[in-house]
């Protein structure tokens, strides 16, 4: 119009209307803007969510279900063995448990000092202590136990249920530490000072003051760390001699197709892992921790700043004695055997198979960051921004349910749904492995970016839509942005999960091997030297993983 | 009774020195006000007196005995913090009754203590409400109460900006609340506090000490600060100032009698005189002006020094055209703006000074006589008692930019 006037008007003035207009990009951002697009990606990304993790566990119970008399005659009145299964499935139950609590109480014991070192003390090398005993999360399970095997091997210690206690507590450990860490963090020191100066001696802070505003992130390392440990096969296989934990047990019945006893098994880890789910979600909020009753004699006393310096040291000895040192002492013994001859100069050619692992692994965890990042960036929108009130809440607690299930029940009640005896549309092999691994780490990815969305800050991006870009320009220029970090640490989180799996990979993986499992076969056949090179290959890997993470955060700060 | 004194107190985290080489001393029963703008050190400050930190350097003496290496609890003092850091997970009473606790002191007699307390501070009935449910004000005299109570026979108590979450009703009230238990006849507290607000530290202190990088600039009575600044960040950190720059023409000083001014029978003027002495100072008038300067501070102006004179923008005055008696310290110019500020008018006045155009602040109370006479656009004189004057050598440009702020 103004352009017509302009002419008619007979001034010399010539509008390139493209050039006013919105360039390409914005345009089609505007398009895709209308409401309709954003309802259906969200609908789309909640069946995926329902279909990758919701459904095959709601399968595993219904099979179970309608599988009652095949699983009586095979668990409890086998015509051979009787009820033997049973009290095999029984044992492995109790022995899990049992050692999952065990390492998760010896963690909490040194947790507790060492996060506090490494949150309220400065000192020299702290960031490297820091990032030590943050590693071991990033490395495959299988090389760590595999590494603990080694080191306890020097002292005598038989494979069996001392080994497995003392491999999960290594591998556990970082869990714990980590979320203490995060509430050590941001629990403010003011209260502690407060207390300081009304008198409190330094075990009366800790337990009156510090310890009830970590209450959520013990209680929630806790319970991560005891899921880890109740669900962890790789290393449990290198680590477990004649003991049998109720993974293994899955993997074996997976192994001898004896499937209505595993979906038995995997249905009871996965009842229980989500009842200890949903009463941690509970008690957070109802548990107390004694505040109310003093001994200031007693705490005074053992406050001393000798016995401090006492535990403190104790602490440290134990945490390089057991979790440091054994975590990597497979690095020293990389040239121990005869490496070349048995990995390069072999008649079964280890090395192509290591070679073809590797690059599978890399594959699998590439894929499935790609895969969890389509996904998972408008699931934790929806879950930070959409007002569907229950429906969120819901959401909210079904997203931590493949974090809490061991995932070789996980990678089971998947091979179960999918493959051959459910829904048929996956063969065990690559497309199944992947598979599993995007459901079971979906919420690694999820979790860290809800983490920045909700800390976020909302008003720019409301400054932005002021000034008129569309919803999509807004998050391409303004949220993306904000929320990097938060995608970077999900997707390296990922990432390490899935190169570090082994038991839900060994369910569902057909001929493929990826390195935690080629580990697991290669020291069950004995070739401790090309295991050796293989774990120490990953753990360099995942070295260099946490070391990029770290300064990608360092950067945010 | 307590006397605190800091010798060459220095703290410094990794390059940035927070505190460097600070001595100070706080009388018996005294309220002292530390002040000074964000990110001075006063924090780190009040934490090294409690016994929170430890100093990099220097000595912390409770009367004169060296407390520097007790920890926070056995210096026995009331420290209240910023946000106030009641134990959110403890209610009222448990807070209050923290450290009586902590020191298994008679319980039946902490009891009634804090009932005691609670009866003090109007919150009695509410004992088992926690501190999240409270109001601002409420929040903070429950934790003045917890600070209280950890006092024994070291009566001091720290306030580290008690007043700054607060609204400005509510802080008028406090800050006199808190002045009349400093000084009420049952605690006789030695009492520290810091803020950033003159204001507050005007109205509380006995005497102020002022803060800035690190350093102690001043520390005087809050007269002294306000008359006497040391500097200029001193005389602009208390009020809206004016400056101009002079030459000291002290050989010309002759017609000025002191004592003869102090008979007027003002006795404000007179409490001044006894303290400074008036310095003629060329500005680039056809007059000198003329301006006060403590007698401690004669020495560092000599004859035919560059100079500051700096007026705050209150004890300027101002009068249509060029009615103004005395010839001194006074300047022709045009309002060029006027803003009404609710208790005060504010005046932007053109001058003329060495050919160069420059405005002078004025802030005057808001009468109606004001509002009909001085309108944009008048001629007006602008002028001020040379008692109010303040001199300093001139500190040259850069600092005076960075004082004032200026681009």
């Amino acid at each position: 119009m103004i352009g017509e006037t302009l002419k008619r008007k007979n001034l010399n003035v010539e509008i390139k209307w493209e050039e006013i207009q919105l360039p390409l990009s914005l345009k089609i951002e505007k398009f895709f803007s209308k409401p309709i697009y954003r309802k259906s990606l969200d609908s789309i990304t909640i069946v995926f969510f329902v279909l990758v993790i919701i459904g095959p566990i709601i399968n595993i119970f219904s099979t179970i279900f309608l599988n009652i008399p095949s699983i009586s005659e095979d668990v409890f009145n086998d015509d051979l063995i009787g009820n033997l299964q049973w009290l095999n499935i029984l044992n492995s139950l109790g022995v899990s448990f049992s050692i999952a609590a065990i390492a998760v109480a010896v963690d909490l014991v040194i947790a507790f000092p060492i996060s506090i070192i490494l949150t309220r003390y400065n000192f020299r090398g702290k960031k490297i202590l820091d990032a030590l005993v943050d590693l071991p999360m990033a490395v495959p399970t299988s090389a760590l136990g595999f590494s603990v095997l080694l080191y306890w091997g020097i002292f005598g210690v038989e494979p069996g249920y001392t080994l497995i206690i003392l491999g999960h507590i290594v591998f556990t450990f970082p869990y714990i530490v980590r979320n203490m860490k995060i509430v050590l963090e941001k629990a403010d020191v003011l209260y502690e000072d407060a207390a300081r100066t009304l008198g409190a001696p330094g075990i009366t802070i800790f337990r009156t003051i510090t310890l009830p505003m970590m209450k959520e992130g013990v209680i929630a390392g806790a319970i991560l760390a005891f899921t880890r440990s109740l669900g962890e096969t790789g290393a449990t296989i290198i680590m477990a001699g004649l003991v049998e934990t109720a993974p293994i047990l899955i993997v074996g019945f997976r192994r001898q197709l004896e499937l209505p006893s595993a979906s038995f098994l995997a249905g009871i880890l996965i009842s229980i892992s989500l009842i200890l789910l949903f009463s941690m979600k509970f008690f957070t909020r109802k548990v107390g921790f004694p505040v109310k009753r003093v001994w200031p004699n007693i705490e005074r006393f053992f406050s001393h700043k000798y016995f401090r310096y006492f535990r403190d040291a104790l602490m440290m000895i134990i945490l390089i004695s057991i979790f440091l040192i054994p975590s990597f002492f497979i690095l020293s013994q990389i040239f121990e055997g005869d490496l070349i001859g048995e990995l390069f100069l072999g008649q079964d050619y280890k090395w192509v198979y290591l070679y073809a692992s590797f690059l599978s692994s890399i594959e699998i965890g590439a894929l499935a960051v790609a895969i969890n990042l389509i996904f998972g960036l408008p699931f934790a929108f929806i879950i930070t921004k959409r007002k569907w009130g229950k429906v969120i809440t819901f959401l909210d607690t079904m997203l931590d349910i493949p974090i809490a299930i061991p995932s070789a029940a996980l990678g089971f009640a998947i091979f179960l749904f999918w493959g051959p005896a459910g829904l048929g549309l996956f063969q065990p092999g690559f497309f199944m492995i992947l598979f599993v691994h995007v459901s079971f780490s979906f919420p690694y990815m999820v979790r860290p970016i809800i983490g920045v969305l909700e800390s976020a800050n909302i008003g720019v991006e409301e400054a932005a839509r002021t000034l008129g870009a569309s919803n999509l320009t807004v998050f391409r220029k303004i949220t993306l942005p904000n929320i990097k970090q938060g995608i970077i640490t999900g997707s390296i989180m990922v990432f390490t999960r899935s190169l570090g799996e082994t038991g839900a990979t060994i369910v569902v993986m057909g001929s493929i091997r990826t390195i935690p499992v080629l580990i697991v076969d290669w020291v069950e056949a004995n070739a401790f030297p090309s295991a050796i090179f293989a774990s120490t290959l990953v753990i360099l890997f995942s070295a260099i993983l946490i070391f990029a993470l770290r300064t990608v955060r360092k950067r945010k700060r | 009774m307590v006397k605190i004194n800091l010798d060459n107190v220095s703290k410094s985290y990794k390059k940035f020195n927070a505190l460097d080489h600070i001595s100070l001393e706080i009388k018996d029963k005294e309220y002292f006000i530390i002040l000074g703008p964000t990110g001075a050190g006063k924090t780190t400050l009040l934490k090294i007196i409690a016994g929170l930190i430890k100093p990099d350097s220097g000595k912390v003496l409770f009367d004169s005995k060296d407390v520097t290496n007790n920890t926070s609890g056995e210096r026995n003092l009331g420290f209240m913090f910023e946000n106030y850091a009641l134990f959110p997970h403890m209610n009222i009473v448990e807070n209050i009754s923290y450290s009586g606790r902590v020191h298994a002191r008679d319980t039946r007699n902490t009891k009634t203590l804090v009932d005691q307390v609670l009866m003090m501070t109007l919150l009695t009935g509410r004992d088992d409400a926690m501190p999240e449910e409270l109001s601002g004000g409420m929040r903070q005299r429950v934790a003045l109460c917890r600070a209280l109570l950890n006092l024994e026979q070291t009566k001091l108590l720290i306030l580290d900006e008690p007043l700054k979450a607060l609204d400005a009703g509510l802080r008028m009230s406090l800050r006199r609340e808190l002045l009349l238990m400093a000084k009420s006849k049952e605690l006789e507290l030695t009492v520290v506090h810091v803020t950033n607000e003159q204001e507050e530290a005007m109205m509380v202190a006995d005497r102020i000490a002022i803060i800035n990088q690190g350093k102690v600039i001043q520390v005087g009575t809050p007269n002294e600060v306000y008359y006497h600044p040391k500097n200029l960040f001193v005389a602009n950190f208390m009020s809206e100032i004016n400056y101009f720059d002079g030459i000291c023409k002290k050989e010309e000083i002759p017609t000025w009698d002191i004592l003869k001014e102090s008979k007027r029978g003002d006795k404000f003027y007179a409490e001044i005189h006894k303290v400074s002495i008036p310095i003629p100072v060329d500005i680039g008038m056809e007059n000198l002006f003329a301006a006060y300067i403590p007698k401690d501070r004669i020495g560092e102006i000599q004859n035919g020094d560059k100079v500051l004179l700096v007026i705050r923008s209150n004890h300027m005055k101002i009068r249509l055209g060029n009615r103004v008696q005395q010839k001194r310290n006074a300047i022709l110019g045009k309002i060029h703006r006027r803003k009404f500020m609710g208790v005060f008018y504010r005046f932007e006045v053109k001058l003329n000074v060495k050919n160069q155009e420059k405005i002078i602040i004025v802030t005057i109370p808001a009468t109606s006589e004001i509002h009909h006479t001085f309108l944009e656009n008048l001629e007006v004189t602008v002028y001020f008692p040379k008692e109010l004057g303040i001199l300093f050598k001139h500190p040259g440009e850069n600092v005076i930019k960075e004082v004032l702020k200026l681009e």
